[in-house]
């Protein structure tokens, strides 16, 4: 992938968005190796097919993907590209260490840039439509954590909703900024991040500091020196991800490699079109690996102290977050105060109060399904006891077979095998 | 700019209730049901209640199916064992093909009664039939696990609620089903100690996310995994106090249909404990500390500094700052004789 | 003031109705007339207790699953307990909120057909010590235990039913005990036919009822239906003669349509020769009934075959149990027809004509097609007869991309239609202007004009709204599913109940339906009064007198004060008659002179 956005440094076009994506399919074997060698920057990052440079490629356009087979019909090609985009989604799974408690600020950038329509309807409106599916599936895959939301206009920082862990407030935030401003002005780097990192000063210690930036213009004003800011946010151990929307920018580029330790393949992307957009959005929902390097310096890991209160009475009362009368909700175990909803923080004894459902809800991402061999030769299926047909799999474990929709279901919304957990072991295992 | 899109000519409440009409009472639904066969559970069940009898079960259950295919003719019914020892999960009715190579010849079907409608007569006919198929390899299999020491099988019920899952999943992507509306029944009799607990999670999640509701139908001891099941997909739990009347029970709480559920009230109760027990002690911690890495909930900071399941060291400051007790000031004694 | 009437609007169909409910409300209005004793009668017989219950709301499903099974009686309050009632804003009344209006229809309904029974018990209040009267509910026992029997089965026990039908017609003992294989084997009572298959019925079936509509709407057709189906279809109102025509119009212009030429409409009962029949041409209801589904077809027509029936002495009960007996019966299967009584005999030829069951002259047995077994069914399985059967023969091919029968239409008014069957485009042919035809599909575009014919032939802007969308693609429910849900959830989380509760499923355009209904209000700018105009008045006083006293009863349509010319309505002229003449009088006796 990053041959293709290093061309993208050239002022971006159709043109070289469609040579990336003919490359992507016929020669995807070759731009993985070429990964490998590729140190962002150097001039052997702009070869093109063939070894000579990009724009100096043949021109290929979108259209050309779609080709009619011998009986005329559409149908396989189509069902091909809806496989194959099934298949990208249930992703390689290695167990890997996450950061679950999380504190993410997300800063949209609304400057007069995002006038542009070159994203329907225009950019600024199609970043805020991502924005409020991406604040309700954080809170959905992880409940234990918070957001806040800044926006970068005119050169200010602008707060658009303090860091709070329930998806409503955010959305209603984001929906009046909507409706209530356009995006104007220039953005600002420096302010957005000074302003990120106060937020996070004020958060849960434990929980990871991450910053995910939305991008859309080439230059940044600034009051004063951003490096000392980057600096700053080092120091604090804030991890920045950018998704940029025209091209790469050489300040996020060290923004993002110094953060991250160098890694800066998985946290700075630019966006190709629409729906490689709204995937790069939905990516920053999953919990961020730890680094090796960060886990080396860390001295050691943080439990976190957390309450598990029980359902109040039926009676009316007040809640202590809101002030506003309530029958039901829950009582914090520590100093006995009425909250409306879990998960929050207490807003009398800071103790972060959690259900038992809500960590299990985390639990997916740390004990993650293995992706299943391909079979070809099909089967029935275990999942809906219909013929598999000709994208069936395999669980590795359990050996049952599972067509193309259940395989797909399982990764993504069930996230345990169904033949594994149908199958009373042979072996008896004693009781722990 | 949002009054363009406002229609012209609007809706008064009864047409709305027209509405509702139209889209509550002919949607068509599936009705899954998972019957627990855990042997020893059974038998336990049967020692301390002799009122609970197997075949009065499957009876008030195959006539709770045939009132569900009765509500409307679009209406389905699927029904999958767990827990069994010999085959784990099967799916008994719409029968897989494996099952229907192990015939074994019987002279008559099970069911007695005669004169029925010839749809209930199909779908009782067969599950009563696999049913029995399914019991002749229990007893063989049982016999080789009793006489072993230290037995723990691992139930399957969590397999049921994923095969169940995923084939309702594949209904709702199939061109004809498209609209179709699904809920779970289980009916358990085993305890929390056969649910392993985070797969258990998983499905649970799912089932939230599909809108799928799963109700429950407790034979035996209480189980606190399956009424929080019940609790988050908006489902009924009830543990049965006369299961010689377990048709009532079924054609009254665990018969509202998923489009009705918004209007009726559920009856469950509300207590549900969602307090979660320390991984290390088993007590139940209304305070806990919580392992950043493998969210493991304990009650005590260990002594080592390690935690107990990913053995990952904690941070030792941090450890001293929880373990910190309050400073308590010495009260002036002279002071308060004055 | 009476409002326009369109003209020449029977009294038999409601038009306010949506098709898509019409069979099920004019069946359920048949029902629900019926006196108690004749609904006991009925749920003597298992097959009507099943049918009857699929055609309820599913509340009323609902309460009576829950009592089913209940031996005691149920406190009347407990009904309403059960049901949540949502938080309402002040102002919507409890009267409006539209689940309390559900619940009301749903009790309603089963209070109409008496399958729910109130018993009043007096008991002594526990806080009061004051005997009250508490009322409680039960189910009709005959219902009760007729329904228990068809979920679970049941021994023999000598009642007459479905599987009386099939019993081995060698063994001639009443209370034989039926083969261990249970219920409903079929025997056939002559082997030797095996030609009737399932496709055969289906084709027989189909190509009987499509004869029926292909001659409603006019098409040319090589045989035309029997007389028993023309003189049904007259009967009730679907078609006319040219007499029936110029009778109906001069009755209308005449008089209003309060008064019904009972000889009239008793003549049509009698049979005429075919010839005559020949030239019915269709009606307006006609039009109606034809862009309903094909469920709700059937059932006018046999709702109409009813109330003839009753006329001609048949007894409602058999016919009724019969119809419903054919709704539950297997497709394909053989029954013998030795368990009839007469009037089900009779009805076997007549139900033959529709086609909804096969039954050669002498032989022992009939077959129900296609049409009789999904009598019962919901009418979204089954849209249209030719969709049926080209479902049926797709199927095996399991072609995907051939979808029969599905209408798309576009913001822009065009509209694309899937289909082959001449029928389904005669019907397009209506209110679509047709632009290309093609082997399995029409286009054409909704106009303002191809919609204005079809207004002014009397079919309502409602009943083409829902047309189209019980046809509709399947691709279309789909994205109004996924929308309505994305809007459900989104009011849902804002808390907004009040768009909640208005939130409905718009399968069409919005832009299109709001059209159609401009349209139809377009015709609608002419409103014509009946009354009396009441111009050349002598002097004054008299002008001012009787339009100060009009306006105050309030009958004056119009008035023209500079022409001295006011309207009154038809109600209100006695009234004003009346006044006119006691002041006549009034004037007229010679006043007696003040005295001074």
């Amino acid at each position: 992938m990053d041959i293709d956005e290093d061309d993208a440094i050239v002022k971006s076009g159709v043109r070289t968005r469609a040579t990336t994506r003919k490359r992507n399919r016929s020669q995807k074997i070759v731009a993985d190796d070429e990964d490998e060698q590729i140190e962002t920057g150097k001039p052997s990052a702009l070869k093109g097919a063939g070894g000579g440079y990009a724009w100096e490629d043949e021109y290929r356009r979108s259209w050309d993907i779609v080709q009619e087979d011998a009986s005329g019909s559409l149908e396989g090609i189509v069902s091909d590209l809806v496989d194959a985009r099934k298949r990208r989604r249930a992703g390689a799974t290695v167990p890997v260490q996450r950061g679950i408690i999380r504190t993410v600020v997300l800063i949209l950038d609304y400057s007069g840039v995002m006038r542009e329509k070159d994203v329907r309807p225009t950019r600024g409106v199609a970043m805020i439509e991502h924005a409020v599916e991406f604040v309700g599936e954080f809170f959905d895959q992880n409940p234990v954590s918070q957001v806040a939301i800044v926006a970068m206009r005119n050169g200010i920082a602008h707060i658009v909703s303090e860091l709070g862990g329930s998806p409503h407030e955010h959305i209603t935030a984001l929906r009046q900024l909507r409706t209530r401003f356009d995006p104007e002005g220039e953005p600002s780097l420096q302010n957005a991040l000074n302003m990120a990192r106060g937020v996070l000063a004020g958060g849960n210690e434990t929980a990871t500091r991450e910053v995910v930036i939305i991008f859309g213009a080439l230059f940044s004003a600034d009051p004063g020196n951003i490096h000392k800011t980057i600096s700053a946010l080092v120091k604090e151990r804030i991890t920045v991800r950018v998704i940029g929307l025209t091209a790469r920018v050489a300040v996020c580029e060290e923004l993002c490699s110094k953060t991250s330790f160098g890694d800066v393949k998985s946290t700075y992307h630019v966006a190709l079109d629409e729906n490689h957009f709204k995937e790069l959005v939905m990516e920053c929902v999953t919990p961020l690996a730890v680094t090796k390097r960060a886990a080396e310096s860390a001295s050691g890991f943080s439990l976190v102290k957390m309450g598990f209160p029980s359902r109040a009475s039926a009676e009316v009362g007040l809640c202590a977050c809101h002030s506003q009368a309530i029958a039901g909700g829950y009582v914090c175990p520590q100093c006995g105060s009425k909250v409306c909803t879990l998960p929050t923080v207490c807003p009398c004894c800071s103790l972060t109060l959690v259900l038992s459902t809500h960590l299990a809800r985390s639990y997916h991402h740390l004990f993650p399904l293995q992706t299943f061999d391909d079979c070809p030769e099909g089967g029935i299926c275990l999942g809906c006891g219909e013929e598999s047909g000709a994208g069936a799999a395999r669980c590795p474990q359990c050996k049952e077979i599972f067509c193309v929709d259940c395989d797909v279901f399982l990764h993504e919304t069930l996230h345990t095998c169904a033949g594994c957990e149908s199958k009373t072991k042979d072996t008896i295992t004693k009781k722990s | 700019m949002d009054a363009i899109s406002d229609r012209a000519f609007g809706e008064s409440s009864a047409s709305t209730a027209a509405n509702i009409h139209r889209v509550v009472d002919e949607t068509p639904s599936l009705l899954t049901v998972i019957l627990d066969l855990h042997p020893l559970a059974w038998k336990s069940c049967r020692e301390t209640n002799d009122k609970i009898d197997f075949r009065n079960v499957t009876a008030s259950m195959l006539v709770m199916m045939n009132s569900h295919l009765a509500l409307n003719s679009g209406n389905r019914v699927s029904l999958y064992i767990a827990n069994s020892f010999s085959q784990g999960v099967k799916r008994v009715y719409p029968e897989e093909t494996s099952l229907k190579d192990t015939i074994l010849e019987k002279d008559g079907s099970l069911l007695k009664s005669v004169g029925i409608y010839g749809q209930f007569k199909v779908l009782d006919e067969n599950i009563l039939d696999t049913l029995d198929k399914l019991f002749h390899n229990e007893p063989e299999r049982l016999r080789d696990i009793i006489n072993k020491d230290d037995v723990f099988v691992k139930g399957t019920i969590t397999g049921a609620i994923s095969r169940a899952l995923s084939a309702i999943n594949k209904l709702q992507k199939h061109e004809e089903t498209l609209n179709m509306k699904a809920r779970v029944l289980v009916i358990s009799v085993s305890g929390d100690n056969t649910i392993p607990y985070v797969s258990m999670m998983n499905t649970i999640f799912a089932a939230q996310k599909m809108k799928i509701s799963i109700d429950v139908c407790k034979l035996g001891e209480k189980s606190i995994f399956l009424q929080q099941t019940a609790d988050a997909t908006n489902g009924v739990y009830m543990d049965i106090k006369y299961p010689n009347g377990l048709i009532q029970y079924l054609s009254n709480a665990f018969f509202i249909e998923p489009l009705l559920r918004p209007m009726i009230v559920l009856p469950s109760n509300t207590s549900v404990d969602f307090r979660a027990s320390c991984f290390v002690t088993n007590k139940v911690v209304d305070i806990g500390y919580v392992c950043s890495v493998c969210l493991c909930i304990l009650s005590v900071i260990p002594g080592d500094e390690r935690c107990p399941t990913c053995h990952s060291p904690f941070e030792h400051s941090l450890v001293t700052k929880l373990k910190r007790k309050p400073k308590v000031l010495p009260l002036d004694v002279k002071r308060m004789k004055k | 003031m009476s409002s326009a009437q369109p003209p020449g609007s029977s009294s038999s169909m409601n038009n306010e109705d949506t098709s898509v409910d019409f069979f099920k409300s004019t069946i359920n209005e048949y029902l629900d007339n019926l006196p108690e004793s004749v609904h006991n009668q009925l749920f003597h017989a298992r097959e009507t207790c099943l049918a009857i219950f699929r055609l309820l709301p599913a509340l009323s499903k609902f309460y009576i699953m829950t009592l089913l099974f209940h031996e005691t009686s149920v406190p009347y309050s407990d009904l309403n307990r059960w049901i949540k009632l949502n938080k309402m804003n002040s102002k919507q009344s409890i009267q409006q909120n539209p689940t309390k209006i559900y619940q009301n229809d749903s009790i309603k309904r089963l209070k109409s057909l008496h399958i729910l029974k109130e018993i009043k018990k007096q008991m002594i209040h526990p806080i009061t010590k004051q005997p009250t009267i508490i009322i409680f509910v039960q189910l009709n026992e005959i219902f009760r235990q007729s329904f228990r029997d068809v979920l679970t089965g049941f021994g023999d026990d000598g009642l007459k039913d479905a599987s009386q039908l099939t019993i081995n017609t060698e063994n001639n003992n009443e209370d034989v005990k039926p083969s261990s294989n249970g219920g409903l084997d079929t025997i056939f009572a002559d082997d030797a036919d095996n030609k009737i298959t399932i496709e055969y019925l289906d084709k027989y079936c189909l190509s009987k009822w499509e004869n029926i509509l292909h001659f409603m709407v006019g098409t040319e057709i090589k045989e035309i239906p029997s007389v028993g189906v023309l003189t049904l279809l007259r009967f009730a109102g679907l078609m006319e003669l040219p007499s029936d025509k110029e009778r109906r119009d001069l009755m209308n212009s005449v008089m209003d349509d309060h008064d019904i030429d009972t000889e009239y409409n008793e003549g049509k009962t009698k049979k005429l020769s075919i010839t005559t029949l020949r030239q019915l041409l269709i009606t307006q209801n006609g039009f109606q009934f034809l862009l309903q589904d094909i469920s709700s077809q059937i059932w006018t027509l046999l709702i109409q075959y009813l109330i003839m029936a009753e006329k001609l002495q048949m007894n409602p009960v058999d016919v009724l149990n019969f119809i419903f007996l054919l709704g539950s019966l297997e497709l394909g299967q053989g029954y013998n027809i030795n368990m009839l009584s007469k009037t089900q005999l009779i009805m076997l030829d007549d139900l033959q004509d529709y086609g909804l069951i096969y039954h050669e002259k002498g032989n022992k047995s009939f077959y129900p097609t296609r049409l009789a077994t999904s009598l019962t069914s919901e009418s979204s399985s089954f849209k249209n007869a030719s969709t049926a059967i080209d479902q049926e023969i797709s199927q095996p091919r399991n072609d995907k991309s051939t979808n029969v029968g599905s209408i798309i239409i576009e913001t822009n008014f065009k509209i694309y239609c899937y289909t082959s069957s001449p029928l389904q485009i005669a019907i397009l042919n209506l209110f679509v202007n047709l632009r290309a035809r093609f082997a399995n599909l029409v286009t054409g575009v909704v106009t303002r004009d191809s919609i204005r014919t079809a207004l002014r032939s009397g079919i309502t802007a409602q009943q083409i709204i829902n047309y189209l969308e019980t046809h509709a693609h399947t691709g279309m429910i789909e994205m109004a599913e996924a929308e309505y849900n994305k809007n459900y959830e989104f009011q849902n989380s804002i808390g907004n109940t009040v768009a909640l509760e208005q939130l409905k499923l718009e399968i069409l355009p919005p832009t299109v339906v709001d059209q159609i209904k401009l349209w139809q209000l377009e015709l609608d700018r002419v409103e014509s009064f009946r009354g009396y105009l009441y111009k050349d008045f002598s002097n004054d006083f008299e002008f001012e007198k009787l339009l100060s006293y009009g306006e105050e009863i309030g009958v004056i349509v119009w008035k023209d004060k500079s022409k001295r010319k006011f309207f009154v309505s038809q109600e209100g002229n006695g009234q004003l008659i009346e006044y006119a003449n006691k002041i006549i009088r009034n004037s007229n006796t010679p006043r007696p002179a003040t005295p001074m």
